[in-house]
């Protein structure tokens, strides 16, 4: 295997605390800049979900000396792009453009992160506009599903309760005054990062970093997040959708693991021989041997607060309950005799195979150095992700599977048909508090 | 256009080896090393524009049952003989084509080559996979069709738009067809467009030129060459009058989409409608949605697309309304500045916006194997020549606000529109 590489970096911090990041990359006269920030929806207040998720909308509608439209009218004016999304823990502004746009890319990233508008005006319609998205995703039972995953296992008043976008009624409690409080709170120097990638020079970089956000200045803030609750019984969101013929199945459970731990590998093998490669376990189980759906995954989403584990799939109304015994039984099955040799084999290898394919293009390494700075992954990360890998055992895989495959009390997403929906858990014999959510209340 | 930019998208930066092997296989291979991987694309020249009413869906089942096993990798060997390798594979069917792509690591090429000619040769087609995947491709229809609003209005969109052709009927083909359509079917229309001479194999990546190239012509050489592929010679007729239909279909909020016929994919114009469509519909500048979502939130979303097609192709507006939204106000709103653009043409500076967009856009997809693959392929399928995707780039640049006005006063006329609408109940 030739080895895989991030480009040369060179990082340094500002006065006022913002870490810059920039890797040169010359094959192509572009450039990416990723600012990331620890502004994520677990800071929105209970009951106002959604709030970061809209402050991050609006860092694009104006900022004190761009007139909402100004700020992508610039960037879009010279073929560039840019894009602001909340996401649980962390918001982003990222940019693409030509890299001779570099100084007028790093100074719109500067000034919308630092001096935001939130325009009375544009607030209020961007309120509507998320609003009417919540709204018109209630014809969506995939995106229903989705967005009441973590919603069905944890505590309404959990922060990874609600989903980024918030509720509808939610996202029509919030003001002017919240988004301005969240931004001046939740958006500092300090706990954010910037991270440039393409055909740059890291000294430009410094230089116009300097200019653009040196008078930058905010309160850090800690961390603060429950942890959660892990639940007792199983339980099922079932979630009717009328005049539905497919009923959308997701499947959630807690998943206590993290990056650096010495069982994240294991993991992520064992979930590409179960569910998460095309010829994993339940891929075949559901979709090649019996032809029960189009579509299978598994994943899990490591937090920083906790991490979960989640199934997803769809089929016709007639064959939910033998979607969920087949799932069931899968995941028993790996939980207590793992995988075969050869399914773990194959595992490493696709994993290790595809890895340098998620570092092709200046925005990808520029997540990827996110990430190893997000997570203090340390500098070795990439260059020694295939190995360890590939190191993985059948025994550690097989300890993982035992440990995140549902081992615990699960939440269960269903979006269809009220009666195939019954049907299905009673042919499934899944034992579990029910929770009947009219779809006006899911989104 | 900047200087360093031109140099960039100049075709002969790019050295593409093309060969044509005896069976008329064309092959283009460009070696480049950014990373230790490989991407392997095969373009075959048929779609569902290639399909008989009664079995429409047959391309893309056929699709499906190319992962099913062929004569030296059985049923569920395509895949795992792949990952197996530290590959992935993945393809799509449209109107006009179907495409079959592998990403993998460098060393992986032979296992690859070995996996794509068996499947080109000899593909099983075995009854009781058929039978199962049927199943999966009709649950596949459910998902992107039956129970999704979007779905639900492009396939009504089709049925206005064409009558005569067959862009008339979705991709994924009616429930009905997929019901009938047999092994036999399947076979007979794999053996008339899987030929040798009707693909094209794009390879991208870190290889070593004269070994891939070696190896390619050894696995496939003695593929016999099919017949020639049967035209499609369906000529939709002209529209005499604007097509409507209101779709039902339980939804939250009201919907929008109007079609319009727009020109074959070679046509000289084309580039000029591409030019209009990026003004129209790409970023949160465009006229579109400052326009619709900004200024007047008549809606919450547009999207505008140009899907190029070799008959003809489909220009469309699809418009997200809030709850309550009134269709006919952005229906309006649209027409009012699609006549603006026919009647005064693009003023300088949004040419000169969607310009520098599509050079942007371009430039990006050359960042990773997979985009260049796609780029040079659909060109050399379509148009007969990759090169094609790089002297776009001039044409772009040649546009006048005169020729947007010809183009949009021709594509924007009502007898040439059709709108599907969807209208919430209770409003």
């Amino acid at each position: 295997m030739r080895p895989v590489e991030l480009p040369p970096r060179v990082e340094f911090t500002l006065e006022n605390g913002l870490r810059v990041v920039a890797a040169q990359r010359r094959e192509l006269p572009l450039v990416s800049l990723l600012f990331v920030t620890d502004a994520g929806s677990s800071r929105d207040p209970f009951g106002k979900a959604g709030l970061a998720s809209l402050a991050s909308e609006l860092l694009l509608r104006g900022t004190k000396k761009r007139a909402p439209g100004e700020v992508t009218r610039a960037i879009e004016a010279v073929g560039g792009r840019i894009d602001a999304a909340a996401d649980r823990d962390r918001a982003y502004v990222s940019v693409q453009a030509l890299a001779e746009h570099l100084p007028l890319a790093l100074e719109i990233v500067a000034d919308v992160v630092s001096s935001p508008l939130f325009d009375p005006r544009e607030t209020e319609a961007a309120r509507r506009r998320q609003v009417a998205e919540l709204e018109q995703s209630k014809d969506d039972p995939a995106a229903v599903a989705r967005r009441n995953l973590l919603a069905a296992y944890l505590p309404p008043d959990h922060p990874y309760a609600a989903p980024v976008p918030g509720w509808t009624s939610s996202v029509s409690r919030i003001g002017r005054a919240d988004l301005v409080d969240f931004h001046r709170t939740s958006v500092a120097p300090q706990t954010s990062f910037l991270v440039v990638v393409g055909d740059v020079d890291a000294d430009e970089v410094r230089r116009l970093a300097e200019n653009c956000f040196g008078d930058w200045k905010g309160p850090g803030h800690g961390g603060h997040l429950p942890p959660f609750p892990r639940r007792t019984r199983p339980k099922v969101r079932a979630i009717h959708k009328e005049e539905s013929t497919q009923t959308q199945v997701r499947m959630v459970g807690p998943a206590e693991l993290r990056w650096k731990d010495p069982i994240f590998f294991p993991a992520m093998v064992a979930n590409v021989a179960f569910g998460g490669g095309f010829t994993s376990r339940l891929v075949n189980e559901i979709r090649v041997n019996r032809g029960l759906t189009y579509s299978v995954g598994t994943a899990f989403a490591l937090l920083r607060g906790g991490g979960f584990f989640s199934f997803s799939s769809f089929t016709k109304n007639e064959t939910v309950g033998e979607l969920l015994s087949v799932l069931l039984q899968e995941s028993r099955r790996a939980r207590e005799n793992g995988f075969e040799p050869d399914e773990i084999e194959r595992a490493k290898r696709y994993l290790a195979g595809l890895y340098p394919l998620g570092l092709e293009t200046n925005e990808q390494v520029a997540a990827a150095i996110a990430e190893t700075i997000l997570f203090d992954l340390g500098e070795d990360w990439v260059p020694r992700y295939r190995e360890r890998v590939m190191a993985v055992t059948p025994m550690q895989a097989a300890e993982a599977a035992a440990r995140f495959f549902f081992a615990d009390p699960f939440a269960l997403v269903l979006v269809g048909d009220r009666d195939a929906i019954r049907r299905g858990i009673e042919d499934a014999g899944i034992d579990a508090e029910i929770e009947d959510l009219p779809l006006d209340e899911a989104a | 256009m900047p200087a360093s930019l031109a140099r960039t998208l100049d075709s002969t930066r790019f050295p593409v080896i093309e060969r044509r092997l005896d069976n008329g296989l064309q092959i283009l291979l460009l070696p480049r090393r950014s990373v230790p991987a490989v991407n392997y694309t095969t373009f075959f020249r048929v779609g569902s524009r290639n399909e008989e009413p009664g079995r429409t869906g047959l391309a893309h089942f056929l699709e499906h049952m190319m992962f099913n096993g062929a004569e030296k990798y059985g049923p569920k060997e395509f895949d795992r003989t792949l990952e197996s390798v530290g590959g992935t594979s993945n393809a799509y069917t449209s109107h006009d084509l179907t495409v079959y792509f592998e990403d993998f690591p460098s060393e992986a090429l032979e296992t690859v080559i070995d996996l794509e000619s068996d499947r080109m040769r000899a593909l099983a087609l075995a009854e009781d996979l058929f039978e199962s995947e049927r199943e999966v491709v009709k649950e596949e229809r459910r998902y992107r069709v039956d129970n999704d609003l979007f779905g639900t209005m492009e396939e009504a969109l089709a049925s206005l738009m064409f009558s005569t052709h067959p862009y008339r009927w979705p991709v994924i083909g009616w429930m009905e067809d997929l019901d009938a359509s047999t092994r036999q079917d399947a076979l007979r229309f794999y053996r008339t467009f899987y030929a040798p001479n009707n693909a094209v194999l794009v390879v991208v990546g870190d290889v070593d030129p004269e070994r891939a190239l070696g190896a390619i012509e050894a696995a496939y050489r003695d593929i016999p060459p099919g017949p020639p592929v049967p035209a499609v010679e369906a000529v939709e007729p002209e529209p005499t009058a604007e097509r409507r239909t209101r779709v039902d279909f339980p939804s939250h909020a009201p919907a929008l989409l109007l079609g319009y016929r727009a020109l074959p994919a070679t046509h000289p114009d084309t580039p000029v409608v591409e030019i209009i469509e990026t003004a129209l519909g790409a970023g949160d500048s465009s006229i579109l949605m400052e326009r619709l979502v900004y200024e007047t939130e008549l809606a919450s979303d547009v999207h505008v697309s140009h899907d190029l097609r070799i008959d003809g192709s489909v220009f469309m507006v699809f418009a997200d309304l809030p709850p309550g939204g009134d269709v006919s106000r952005v229906e309006g709103a649209i027409y009012e500045e699609l006549s603006r653009i026919a009647d005064e043409g693009l003023p300088a500076e949004a040419l000169s916006r969607a310009r520098s967009i599509v050079r942007a856009s371009l430039l990006q997809s050359l960042a990773a194997n997979g985009g260049i693959a796609h780029a040079l392929g659909e060109h050399q399928v379509v148009f007969g020549d990759w090169r094609e995707a790089f002297r776009v780039i001039d044409r772009y640049q040649a546009i006048t606000p005169e020729d947007v006005r010809r183009v949009a006063r021709e594509l924007f006329r009502e007898a040439n529109r059709s709108v599907v609408t969807v209208v919430p109940e209770a409003a």
